[in-house]
């Protein structure tokens, strides 16, 4: 039977003013569930596994713990080879989004996902990869503006073995909730089966207006504002008030771009902020963790990510930490979470506070920036926290759900939990009690001597694992070929600050206590481990599989005339909506970077990197049993160096690894991974590849449309096991779905 | 190209909102000679008025622009007068070059040249520069021929008209 589609357009919230902003459409299948429809029966409740029924992909992350393990085995090393293509659907044609970020999800025979800016949400028949549903939210001035206007990482699926939702928390920051076999929005849920998340804060929501029609500028120019009383809207010039509503824009900005994640009947939902490299304004609202009753969209709880007067971890801020204070806000966790659904609890990995490279206006250690936060899902209290960067001014937010492990450590089994992050290192504790399952040591390091920063005197050290990215930059870091070509390399070196790690920035100017203009910046502000990358865990041998980038940047800081900060990347905002008005006869810098030359790659001599080839980045096996590292391969292999520098003229020299974060899943049989939007080979045809769990030995490659833009995901539908990743950019955007001929 | 349309609107009005909220020393420095570091010399007179890229180089561009530039770049940035402050005067042959060698900024050199030039002729669609019928070529030789300009130069019988 032919199911036919139907565009219904439902006004969810009245208004009284054009363009009736906040209406959702979506599109069903009409009549009787044809018997051969996928989905329909009913949905698994026992035997679940880490509250993943076995065969299927409930959760971001595969299951609750984020283990992005499959005990799936069809796919193995002898016929990965032989993947064929089943279908790829095009996201593309719904519209356009940044790069296609989202790992969907399977349940009860249909896969979920999301797709394009405005995070329309989706369900599709694995079989086919025909398009069963859609729904798309119209939020008007709150999708214009949203500081994360694309697909996001993906939804989130529950079920309570009758009732199957799938929701979704859009750019604008509205939560809906979906039949999952319709994906008509759930009446009992919210106002009409949404949640607006800008509600509930503490802020008063207010009607909202833009001047001008554009989005955001990174990281908070040409924002909308308050409307004035009466205001309408343009539909010419599309300016003016939409009749939207929302916390007002002066207080900051507040979006999301990862999904919630269930506890039991509790959907746990945070947010994501502003981009902290070039912020305006010295306040901005700050990350929230809520709890929200699944049946009705009733928010039971809320945790402070920057603790309120009063609460615990207050005295961090030392010139104090109440909301529209200087020097306030983010610490958002705007990574996906994972839990322990025994336990009760939620795993919150948390994001730095404002402002990327410069904390002056916050002295004191910010909690709860890179911390990871065990949560009460029931309560919403604070079971335990453990704090990763004091003080960040590197932007190491905690970049990755981190991964729930069952562990054998001196003969005695351990629930444990480890957190990947942008530093380099895993933070392994007790999942129950947050103590440190290895010592991690805080240890001195470095201080800032620029204007107004007090950096933390010590930052803690992991004693284990070892690192799986670069640590700042010694002289024995260097390469060493022969003694001139040594000698060149230190004197590159010694042009910006050297150190083992958390090396601080120092100003561009020169007017640092050094007299540098840059410092070392290794790890990166993308990691280590960031948005695309991150670790897969195997519970059967306790193996974990980090996938990281490990380059080697510099950092400097300017004054920008046009922002509130004392210090900032080096960048500009004059003149943009919104920037504070530049100093008379400023003239702007006619640098070529657009600012980025301060972080850019000075550390290549001769066209090669003066960092020794190590085994770093790419992906790094380690047994957590032990906390030993097994095995390390290039994300997608070795390319060849060479120079014409005379520097180098007689040498042999190695091959680098392949760049970008390798995106990684694992099965019974093999870990499988796509080389990331930016890894690999530059010039090599995109490829999925897999490998031996046990050695790092690639056991298999198939060809693939385009380069993987997300963590990959597998299932099986009717006997058959599919894999599906998302792939492209702009326009192009698709999931792809292999299974065997 | 309806999606070339609707994206073009947003960036244009946002350019004129750049531009009304411009203070006079921003307009200033659109005039302050161009400081040249390690200028190729710009000798053959192309400029990138002369229709140097193809719409459907662009068009790719734009989708390169989006998974490796767009979550540190907007448009407003790369267009306008912050675009010709620091480029005009230029050879293409030094932005591609730049662009190469430094972006994006976490993983260099992780693109295929013709990548980076999509990115290249996507910036220049993002200034208003017209589309020609040849494709820009990934020819760091060539590239340096052709100057980052507003202006044409001596029209030729290779430049569309």
């Amino acid at each position: 039977m032919k199911t036919r589609l139907l565009a219904v357009a439902v006004t969810v919230v009245a208004s009284a003013l054009a363009p009736a902003p906040f209406t959702a459409s979506w599109a069903i299948a009409q009549g009787p569930q044809p018997s051969s429809a996928p989905g329909g029966t009913t949905p698994v409740t026992s035997g679940l596994v880490r509250g993943n029924a076995p065969g299927e992909w409930r959760y971001w992350g595969g299951d609750a713990h984020s283990s992005r393990y499959s005990p799936l085995d069809q796919i193995t090393a002898a016929n990965f080879g032989t993947l064929q293509q089943a279908w790829q659907w095009n996201a593309g044609t719904f519209g356009a989004d940044e790069y296609y970020r989202t790992t969907p999800l399977y349940a009860n025979g249909r896969l979920f996902t999301v797709a394009t800016t405005r995070r329309s949400a989706m369900a599709i028949d694995p079989e086919t990869g025909e398009t069963l549903w859609m729904y798309r939210l119209e939020e008007g001035i709150r999708w214009q503006k949203a500081p994360r206007q694309f697909a996001g990482r993906g939804p989130t699926y529950w079920t309570d073995g009758t009732e199957e939702r799938v929701i979704i928390v859009t750019p604008g920051y509205h939560m809906v909730s979906l039949d999952a076999k319709t994906g008509r929005p759930d009446p009992k849920f919210g106002t009409n089966g949404v949640v607006d998340l800008q509600d509930g804060l503490g802020y008063p929501m207010v009607p909202l207006a833009v001047d001008d029609s554009g989005s955001l500028v990174i990281s908070d120019a040409a924002p909308a504002r308050k409307a004035k009383a009466g205001e309408t809207w343009d539909p010419v010039k599309k300016i003016g008030a939409d009749g939207t509503v929302g916390i007002d824009p002066v207080n900051g900005q507040i979006g999301a771009s990862s999904p919630a994640i269930m506890v039991g009947d509790m959907i746990v939902v945070g947010n994501s902020s502003i981009h902290g490299y070039y912020p305006i304004r010295v306040r901005n609202i700050p990350g929230f963790i809520r709890g929200f009753d699944v049946r009705t969209g009733r928010q039971v709880w809320k945790f402070n990510l920057v603790p309120q007067p009063g609460e615990f971890g207050a005295e961090t801020w030392t010139s104090g930490s109440a909301v529209n204070t200087e020097g306030v806000g983010k610490n958002d966790a705007w990574a996906p979470y994972s839990a322990d659904p025994d336990l009760g609890l939620v795993y919150i990995p948390v994001g730095m506070p404002l402002m990327d490279e410069y904390g002056g206006h916050r002295p004191g250690n910010n909690l709860f920036g890179n911390a990871l936060v065990a949560i009460d899902a029931k309560t919403g209290l604070r079971k335990w926290h453990y704090q990763m960067v004091h003080h960040d001014i590197w932007d190491y937010d905690a970049p990755m759900a981190p991964n729930l492990i069952d562990i054998t450590v001196n003969g005695q089994r351990r629930k444990a939990i480890t957190q990947p992050t942008k530093q380099g290192w895993l933070y392994t504790f007790d999942r129950a009690t947050g103590e440190p399952i290895w010592p991690i040591v805080e240890t001195k390091v470095l201080q800032s001597d620029v204007p107004g920063e007090r950096t933390s005197p010590t930052q803690p050290i992991p004693s284990k694992p070892a690192p799986y990215s670069q640590q700042g930059l010694l002289a024995t870091d260097l390469i060493d070929y022969t003694p001139a070509i040594r000698d060149s390399a230190l004197k590159l070196a010694q042009r910006c600050r050297m150190g083992p790690y958390f090396i601080p920035g120092v100003t561009a100017d020169g007017t640092s206590k050094s007299g540098l203009r840059c410092a070392w910046y290794a790890p990166g502000a993308s990691g280590g481990v960031n948005i695309d990358g991150g670790a897969a865990f195997d519970p059967e041998t306790g193996m974990i599989y980090v996938a990281s980038l490990s380059g080697l940047s510099t950092i400097g800081l300017q004054k920008d005339p046009c922002s509130e900060f004392r210090y900032s990347s080096p960048r500009d905002n004059c003149g943009l909506i919104g920037a504070v008005a530049p100093p008379p006869g400023y003239v702007a810098p006619t640098s070529r970077g657009g600012g980025f030359e301060g972080r850019g790659n000075m550390s290549v001599l001769g066209g090669v990197s003066i960092l020794k080839p190590k085994q770093l980045g790419g992906i790094t096996a380690y047994d957590m049993n032990s906390g030993d590292k097994k095995w390390w391969i290039p994300n997608g292999g070795f390319i060849p160096v060479t120079s014409r520098d005379p520097l180098f003229a007689g040498v042999t020299l190695p091959p680098r690894a392949a760049g970008g974060q390798a995106q990684i899943m694992i099965t019974k049989t093999l870990l499988i991974y796509g080389t990331g939007r930016q890894g690999g080979i530059p010039n090599a045809k995109p490829q999925l590849f897999a490998v031996d769990k046990a050695t790092g030995r690639e056991v298999g490659t198939v060809e693939i449309p385009s380069r993987t833009t997300a963590v990959p995901m597998t299932f099986m539908h009717k006997g058959k096991q599919y894999i599906v990743f998302a792939t492209g950019a702009g326009s192009s955007t698709s999931l792809v779905a292999l299974t065997l001929p | 190209m309806p999606v070339s349309v609707r994206l073009t609107i947003p960036i244009v009005v946002t350019l004129v909102g750049v531009m009304v909220a411009t203070e006079a020393p921003m307009a200033r420095a659109a005039v302050a000679p161009v400081v040249r570091v390690g200028a190729a010399p710009a000798d053959t007179g192309r400029t990138t008025m002369d229709g140097v890229y193809t719409l459907a180089q662009a068009a790719r561009g734009r989708d390169v622009f989006a998974n490796s530039c767009q979550s540190c770049h907007t448009p407003t940035q790369h267009s306008g007068p912050p675009f010709r402050n620091k480029w005009f005067g230029r050879t293409l042959g030094e932005l591609f070059g730049y662009i190469r060698r430094e972006m994006p900024k976490n993983e260099p050199r992780s693109m295929s040249d013709e990548d980076y030039v999509r990115a290249l002729a996507n910036l220049l669609r993002m200034n208003g520069m017209p589309a020609g019928t040849v494709p820009l070529a990934a020819d760091s030789a060539a590239l340096h021929r052709i100057r980052l300009d507003s202006v044409r130069a001596v029209p030729s019988t290779q430049s569309p008209r």
